[in-house]
């Protein structure tokens, strides 16, 4: 891939610092963490640094709240697309096309084999985690079969893509629409066969990279969810926490400009996600002093009602390390109901975990 | 040598109607309100408090006297000054000897006075004539006639033309030219009632001409006169009350001569709606200049990015023309002489600049004391000049400055939108200098700069970006002290250097990432120019760059192997880099002006750069030529050009671990082809085409590992186009104009890759202004622009257009927690709808008898139209909503000088 280079200018850098004044008064959009139609909200993979010829498990969580209640959802894994030239993951399109249709192109639940899978997430599970299941062989020569590099670590990568629909998926014919990257060849549609958009249909892609030297990543463990300081029960007891709503609609909210705030007077609650100091050492990463560099790790809060800010925090930073302070606020949503809330941890490395836990709101 | 002595009053002397300014003025009769010489009213202890300009009577028809037959016998010259007393038709009503030279030369005066014919004297806002008094000079002189001679005649030329008030385009009268010869010599002519005025036959060679008109500002040229050539040229000059004018030469060439420059005149400068009078911004209406990003303070010009056009102040590079925010420009219009740009097709003079260049030239001290203040809703700014005490005015001095209050308002209201401020945004501008100018040449030792600065505090990180949450500061820091020294060493050689040491600082902080730059540099030129003869001159020159530039930043890095590219940003491995590069790039330059006939000008060029960060030397060979199909009034003008334009990297391109140590410079070629024509003395069209051939422009590349990155200069591109304005000048009550251009600015990143339109491409860029003032001092102006909507990336398409699918998939969720966005077609696919806006401008000016007030009222975006400047979606790219620019936003501001 190429661009245009240039350097930064003063102009630029004008126009990033107002643009983000600019942009941060601007009614619109919904905020990342509120969760109101289908997501994909983590996929987990147990060795995010694989050795060759292990077999390694990815893991879905996907969540369906566009309507009143969570639809079913049809998920689909593909796998064996490695090494593609430049380790671009549209250039695997081709070859997935080719999958999708040997597999799919006949219509029906499709057959599992050993680079797809055809799973189903249904309503209950809706919002789980790792709900669906992938497993995929890194094979043996995933390092060897690629050229070595001049500089830098000798490695290879595995992509795999996934897709999560609350209808029915299909393949399409490989197109482009003219720009790099060609539209992906997978389609959703409902039960009348009108396609259904991304509201309805999320497709993603994850990666696992494999080292010559055999260096692996353990995935940062997050241990549960806390409110106003006081631990979150696991599952949907008579223990779980209860709070009062917050008047304030979500429209309202939403609408909200520069200097007001719909949810001045409602309660808000402090969620910290239990996450120790478990940043490991980055091989290779050395800061500007020598300083050997640790992974970066962040959390990321979701909810299906109510306002998270901030929806994301630092958990540890590559040079100043574990950061203690990664709660987040939360504000209930007007409307009654038990909801969830998901706090999913990622390092840079490709490694995560996910938690959810319910809350009423009466 | 024997001589013989003939009478000469119909050439020597001459009317001098406007000569009688230096004697003091005209004045209206008792009956009416007295004026001096500049059109001020004298008070006196019965005089009306009203305060109105007048137009001076200007002879129409001249009545020469007889020389007296003794006093011409006796060879005896003589002066003879008159009162005369003009009526409301323009006829003599009444003529006294005022001062007398005897010998009969009052009587003969006297008896001439009554036949001359006067454009009566009128006031200026209403144009009703009134009876005035004006003093009248007769000059009565012998000429010396030389004895036949001989010996071959020398071959000559003739120099002639005509002198224009500026203010008001019309001929001046009775005005004293002094030419000085190449021998040291001096002849004098005056203008005659058409403004006209005829040195005759001159031997070929340099002529300096001077000009001092009492009320106007002074004159000096210096012109050639060439061998069976006749030189025609027309001289513009303003009153001193007009102070000055700035000239905004859109050729490609230096031109010499006024006669080919289009002039924007400080009136029109100073009222061009939506620029708050500052002259830089004015630029941003002629043609060629595309409109920049709504608060990006850049210039575009004929389709070349914002880095690619240069700014100097006289001569020397500064890293930016305008303020935070485009607001304003970093030199007030008050301190300026003139504005030099060229959208292409520049001199060998200028290089390391593919694009355009704008030379700013300082204008030099007045004086007298003389000073302003100016205060508006964005800044205040304070100007004070004059001779420095106990130099006989032989050095003169000006201290300026100006701040911006956005800090004061801004500040508050950041923080009422829920922004912590530290520090609101605010920049200041400083100028200083002192000045010894003489006949031939002048001395300047002047230091200037300007800050910006701004810094917010982010409590909250931002949507996927953990680490990013902290301060978000920008500082852009200039100075520079300059030295400048200017001499006609002979009438055929001329040296000028600017020399300039130049303190550079760029500092960009977002949470734990910055960038600071900072640089100390030499910065030089030196340009000689040498006659050579009748038919050419020559300039040679050179123009260095030198210093130090240190680099101390902390900045992401490209994912490693290892890392996925679609992760946040603000989690990637930091690169921490503390680099110091010197900076060396001399350039060396030499030009010709050939003229082989007074309508035809040829200037070829060659320039020499040397950069040693790419060890690159390169050649820049360029050709411009004019040619005047029509002479005189109404002109016509060919012109065209081609050329070389070489531009090094940028600093960060160059240099590791930002750069790329193997990088080259790029460059590009220009050509460009035109006409200019006068359709009436107030309008004037002009024409003109342009090609840009762009290569070897810098890519940035990932390697095909994935994991590094490399720039190559395997970019090229193309930028066509036409330009086209039409200008009605400033007459007593309107100027205007319109500039259209037409233009299409294409890149591709390597030989074998599709093209695309560059994000600034604006193929229509249409302005329509003009601003009418009217007799009772108010005046009103309104400026509409029409141009192309930007260019845009989409990844969601627009809802509202057929095509439209909203079910289509526009982004990949991947493994890290973010969405991956699949462009909707190509680069910059998507033309976003055209800009247009309205802006208005009131001034109203009251003068005083020692000083005067002014007010303004200039109304951005008049109507509020909701111009989309961009498209901004959300997190998982399914909604899209367009990002408006400026809305209405007006401006009062109030200003008194004396």
């Amino acid at each position: 891939m190429s661009r245009p280079s240039f350097y930064a200018p003063r102009w630029l850098l004008s126009v990033l610092v107002l643009g983000l004044w600019l942009i941060s008064c601007t009614p619109g959009f919904d905020a990342v963490s509120k969760i109101n139609t289908l997501r994909i909200l983590a996929v987990e993979v147990d060795e995010p640094y694989a050795v060759p010829g292990d077999t390694v498990r990815f893991s879905l969580t996907a969540v369906d709240a566009l309507g009143d209640s969570p639809r079913g959802m049809q998920v689909v894994w593909i796998g064996g697309c490695f090494n593609p030239q430049g380790d671009q993951y549209f250039l695997c399109f081709e070859q997935l096309a080719e999958q999708l249709q040997s597999v799919m192109g006949g219509g029906g639940t499709p057959p599992s084999s050993e680079f797809f899978k055809g799973d189903f997430i249904s309503s209950e599970q809706s919002g789980v985690p790792r709900a669906s299941t992938f497993d995929l062989v890194i094979p043996d020569d995933i390092v060897t079969s690629r050229p070595r590099p001049d500089t830098g670590p000798y490695y290879g990568i595995s992509y795999v893509f996934f897709a999560a629909c609350a209808g029915t998926l299909r393949p399409t014919e490989l197109q482009s629409l003219g720009g790099e990257v060609p539209e992906f060849p997978l389609e959703c549609i409902d039960d009348n066969g009108q396609k259904l958009g991304s509201d309805s249909f999320v497709i993603g892609y994850t990666q696992v990279y494999a080292f010559e030297d055999g260096r692996l990543n353990a995935s940062p463990p997050i241990d549960g969810l806390t409110l106003d300081g006081a631990a979150m029960p696991d599952g949907q007891g008579d223990d779980i926490v209860t709070v009062p709503s917050c008047p304030a609609t979500s429209e309202a909210r939403r609408t909200a400009g520069c200097g007001e705030d719909p949810v001045a007077d409602c309660t808000k609650f402090t969620l910290n996600a239990i996450i120790a100091d478990v940043a490991e050492d980055d091989p290779g990463a050395f800061g500007g002093d020598g300083q050997q560099l640790r992974e970066t790790i962040w959390v990321t809060y979701f909810s299906d009602g109510g306002d998270l800010a901030p929806a994301i925090k630092l958990v540890s930073d590559a040079t100043l390390g574990y950061r203690p302070d990664f709660t987040t606020e939360w504000t209930p949503p007007d409307e009654p109901g038990v909801y969830s809330i998901w706090a999913v941890v990622r390092d840079q490395r490709g490694g995560s975990d996910i938690v959810q836990r319910f809350v009423r709101v009466e | 040598m024997a001589s013989l002595l003939g009478r000469k009053v119909s050439a020597s002397a001459l009317a001098l109607l406007a000569a009688t300014l230096p004697f003091g003025a005209a004045w209206a009769q008792d009956d009416g309100p007295k004026f001096d010489g500049k059109g001020r009213q004298i008070k006196g202890e019965e005089a009306p408090p009203s305060q109105r300009k007048v137009v001076l009577p200007v002879v129409k028809t001249y009545a020469a006297p007889a020389y007296p037959p003794d006093a011409k016998k006796k060879k005896i010259e003589g002066e003879v000054i008159l009162k005369l007393t003009i009526d409301a038709n323009g006829l003599v009503e009444k003529a006294v000897v005022d001062q007398g030279a005897g010998h009969g030369f009052d009587e003969a005066a006297l008896a001439a006075a009554p036949k001359l014919i006067f454009e009566p004297a009128r006031f200026e806002d209403t144009g009703q004539p009134f009876k005035a008094t004006i003093r009248f000079k007769y000059e009565f002189k012998l000429d010396a006639v030389e004895p036949p001679d001989e010996t071959p005649k020398p071959e000559v030329g003739t120099y002639r033309g005509q002198l224009v008030d500026a203010s008001i385009s019309e001929p001046l009268a009775g005005i004293r030219m002094v030419l000085r010869l190449p021998d040291g010599t001096e002849r004098e002519t005056y203008t005659d009632e058409n403004g006209d005025f005829n040195f005759g036959e001159l031997p070929p060679g340099k002529y300096a001409l001077s000009v001092q008109a009492e009320g106007f500002d002074p004159l000096a040229a210096t012109e050639e006169v060439t061998v069976g050539e006749e030189l025609a040229v027309t001289y513009r000059i303003s009153p001193e009350a007009v102070a000055g004018i700035i000239d905004v030469v859109v050729e490609g060439e230096r031109p010499p001569r006024e006669v080919t420059r289009r002039t924007l005149e400080q009136r029109e400068i100073a009222r061009i709606p939506g620029t708050n009078g500052d002259a830089l911004r004015s630029l941003q209406s002629l043609p060629g200049v595309a409109r920049p990003p709504a608060i990006a303070g850049v210039l575009l010009v004929r389709g070349s990015a914002p880095q690619d056009t240069l700014t100097f102040v006289d001569g020397i590079n500064v890293p930016l023309i305008y303020h935070f925010g485009g607001l304003s420009s970093v030199l007030p219009t008050e301190v300026l002489e003139k504005i030099d740009f060229y959208p292409g097709n520049f001199s060998a003079r200028y290089g390391r600049a593919q694009g355009g260049i704008v030379d700013v030239a300082v204008r030099s001290p007045k004086k007298e004391y003389s000073g302003l203040a100016q205060v508006d809703l964005i800044d205040a700014r304070v100007l004070f000049e004059g001779p420095i005490p106990w130099t006989d005015k032989e050095w003169t001095f000006s201290v300026s400055g100006r701040r911006s209050y956005l800090d004061a308002w801004l500040g508050p209201v950041l923080e009422a939108a829920g922004t912590e401020v530290a520090q609101a945004p605010r920049y200041y501008d400083y100028q200083a200098a002192i000045e010894r100018s003489w006949d031939t040449g002048k001395f300047r030792a002047s230091f200037y700069g300007s800050d910006d600065r701004l810094e917010l505090v982010v409590g909250e990180p931002g949507p996927g970006e953990p680490a990013l949450a902290g301060n978000i500061g920008l500082i852009t820091i200039f100075q520079r002290g300059q030295l400048g020294y200017e001499h006609d060493i002979t009438p055929d050689d001329r040296v000028e250097v600017q020399l300039a040491f130049a303190h550079d600082q760029l500092s960009f902080g977002l949470s734990n990432l910055f960038f600071n730059l900072d640089s100390y540099q030499f910065l030089g030129r030196a340009e000689y120019t040498r006659k050579l003869g009748a038919l050419a001159t020559l300039n040679m020159g050179i123009d260095m760059q030198a210093g130090e530039a240190s680099v101390a930043a902390r900045l992401p890095a490209l994912p490693r192997p290892g890392q996925p590219d679609n992760g946040p940003f603000s989690t990637r491995q930091l690169i921490t880099a503390d680099v110091v590069a010197g900076v060396y790039r001399p350039a060396a330059y030499v030009e010709a002006e050939i003229t082989p006939l007074s309508r035809w000008r040829l200037v070829p060029g060659i320039r020499l750069d040397y950069a040693k960060d790419t060890t690159q030397l390169t050649a820049s060979p360029r050709f411009n030529t004019r040619f005047d199909i029509m002479e005189g009034f109404p002109r016509t003008t060919v012109k065209g050009g081609a050329g070389v334009f070489q531009q090094p990297p940028q600093f960060a391109q160059s240099v590791p671990p930002f750069g790329d140590p193997n990088i080259r410079g790029n460059y590009a070629v220009h050509y460009s082809v035109g006409v200019e024509q006068e359709i009436t003395r107030q309008l004037e069209v002009s024409l003109e085409g342009f090609y840009k051939q762009l290569e070897s422009q810098p890519i940035s590349q990932v390697s095909t590992s994935g994991a590094s990155n490399t720039i190559a200069n395997t970019g090229l591109g193309y930028v066509g186009g036409a330009e086209l304005l039409v200008k009605y000048k400033p007459d007593d009550h309107f100027f205007g104009w319109i500039a259209y251009t037409l233009s299409r600015s294409v890149r591709r990143n390597a030989p074998d890759e599709p093209e695309y339109l560059v994000s600034f491409d604006q193929p229509h860029i249409l302005t329509v202004l003009g601003s009418y003032r009217f007799d009772s001092g108010w005046e009103i102006g309104g400026r509409f622009r029409f141009v192309s909507g930007n260019l845009a990336d989409p990844i969601v398409c627009d809802a509202g257009k057929s095509d439209c699918d909203p079910t289509r998939i526009n982004a990949l969720y991947n493994g890290v927690g973010g969405y991956t966005p699949i462009a909707l077609g190509g680069l910059n696919n998507e033309r976003l709808p055209p800009f247009n806006a309205f802006d208005v401008r009131v001034d109203k000016k009251w003068q005083f008898e020692l000083w005067a007030l002014s007010a303004y009222l200039d109304v951005q975006n008049a109507y509020n139209n909701q111009n989309t400047e961009a498209i901004a979606y959300n997190f998982s790219f399914t909604g899209r909503t367009p990002v408006t620019g400026i809305p209405i936003l007006p401006s009062i501001g109030l200003r008194g000088e004396f």
